[in-house]
């Protein structure tokens, strides 16, 4: 008797000071509770607060087909699957899918279609990370429109895969190619975003220059190719004088002189690295003023403010 | 000083400072916005909150009256819950039915600051102990059906914390 007494003076509590207390809680001790019993579960799993510091993970080698048997439908808000076979995904998806904000695939063996039919399950998605660069998408068609997403990454080698993601992701604002080799696809896919991107991140510039410059929106730019003096930085600062955040990578015994800050007044981070520990790069930021800079980060890349004849 | 009554659920008349009175939310609201005068004399009816958890909640007022508003926590990960000062932390050392009676009244008295360290001092009770020994604590039911408890260990065991 005293027992149930106990448990009704706690569960007078409202919902919102049960959320209050479980927000002092980490991820581990959150599961425990919702482990507990019926009502902390139904309050933590339906805590948006709560979900959102869930990361669900599909161990490697895990298998989704027709036949899957007890797939974890917790309503997390973010999704990882790793080197996971799916084949199908059922009605289960749509428990996860329908609040999901942040989906991750990386090197699965999934056929671009089931992608499309989870994606078409994933109203609320912000981000989508596609790592499957080793395995080439094949039958690729339109998709439906993901109105939120916003943060795209694509690690694919078929370049197809951009015309889908163009229709599917109308308002993208944040965009990572790992894999460049259609250079038509890649400059039709920056050219239809132009409005809308204000973030890019492109392995090389051999090509797609021209077109970044017309993105006037655009406050972020990495670059994995390298540059060997200032001249392209200053080419592209001319073009997007409202960059804020640029990362770039130096060839060997390259010199950057400072001239290309002043192109960029409103900058506040700038990444240098560069792959060979070997030679000597330089950054010279001598006679450098007036800069907004506050996050500066290098590697391999030496730093001086020296003056140079 | 000005000075106001409160009426509690069991008939008990509190006079009590304005100021540490408007603690509460609900009273301020009563005062400000409904227009309650309290030179009326006449006391303001709490008909939720039992006298001996309302003469608790006013001690700890009292002490708590002149705190500044503490800064915003990002909720996106756990919150502190070391920071509760000494005084609080004695102020709270009671039975579990008193502290959950005075979240309720500090709930619908709407004082934040004591649901606050209320709500801290409940999940420093979770932390670190298993499903089993939370029910233990807090004299929970399994209310699972049988299998069902496994099931979302199972599932559970999938699930990280999120990096950002």
């Amino acid at each position: 008797m005293e027992k149930v007494n106990a448990s009704e003076a706690e569960f007078q509590l409202p919902v919102t000071v049960w959320e209050e207390i479980f927000k002092h809680l980490n991820v581990d001790q959150l599961k425990q509770s919702r482990s507990t019993c019926r009502y902390w579960k139904v309050v933590i799993d339906g805590s948006h607060t709560l979900m959102k510091r869930f990361h669900l993970v599909f161990p490697e080698g895990y298998v989704l087909d027709r036949f899957i048997h007890r797939p974890p439908t917790i309503p997390a808000r973010s999704v990882t699957f790793e080197r996971c076979r799916i084949s199908s995904v059922d009605s289960w998806w749509t428990i996860v899918g329908e609040k999901l904000i942040h989906l991750t695939v990386k090197d699965c063996q999934m056929s671009f279609p089931t992608l499309q039919k989870m994606l078409e399950r994933t109203p609320k998605l912000e981000r989508l990370d596609y790592l499957c660069g080793k395995y080439p998408a094949v039958c690729i068609s339109e998709g439906v429109p993901l109105e939120k997403l916003h943060h795209l990454t694509v690690d694919n080698p078929c370049m197809d895969v951009l015309d889908a993601f163009g229709t599917m992701c109308p308002n993208l604002f944040r965009f990572s190619l790992l894999q460049q080799s259609d250079k038509k696809k890649v400059l039709k896919f920056l050219k239809g975003k132009k409005e809308t991107l204000r973030e890019v991140e492109l392995t090389t510039l051999a090509y797609s220059l021209n077109v970044l410059l017309q993105i006037k929106g655009l406050t972020g730019l990495n670059i994995g190719h390298e540059v060997t003096s200032d001249e392209i930085l200053c080419i592209i600062g001319k073009g997007l004088p409202q960059l804020k955040s640029i990362a770039v990578k130096m060839t060997k015994n390259a010199v950057l002189e400072p001239s290309f800050l002043a192109t960029m007044p409103e900058l506040e981070s700038l990444t240098i690295t560069s792959q060979t520990c070997r030679g000597r790069q330089k950054l010279n930021l001598g006679g450098f003023e007036n800069s907004k800079l506050r996050h500066l980060s290098l590697a391999h890349v030496e730093f001086g403010a020296f003056d140079t004849d | 000083m000005s000075t106001i009554k409160l009426e509690t659920s069991d008939g008990v008349k509190f006079t009590v400072k304005t100021q540490v009175a408007k603690c509460s939310g609900t009273i301020r609201t009563m005062l400000e916005d409904i227009g309650i005068n309290p030179q009326d004399g006449e006391a303001i009816p709490l008909s939720n909150v039992h006298s001996t958890i309302l003469q608790k909640i006013l001690v700890w007022a009292e002490h708590h009256v002149d705190d500044p508003e503490p800064p915003r926590e990002d909720a996106d990960a756990a919150k502190r819950t070391d920071d509760i000062c000494s005084w609080d932390e004695d102020f709270l050392k009671v039975d579990q039915r008193t502290l959950f009676d005075v979240m309720l009244a500090a709930n619908y008295l709407d004082m934040k600051q004591l649901i606050a360290v209320c709500c801290k001092t409940v999940a420093n009770m979770i932390k670190g102990k298993t499903a089993d020994q939370i029910r233990r604590t807090f004299n929970i039911e399994n209310d699972f059906p049988p299998g069902e408890e496994d099931k979302i260990r199972l599932r559970n065991q999938f699930c990280e914390e999120r990096s950002r």
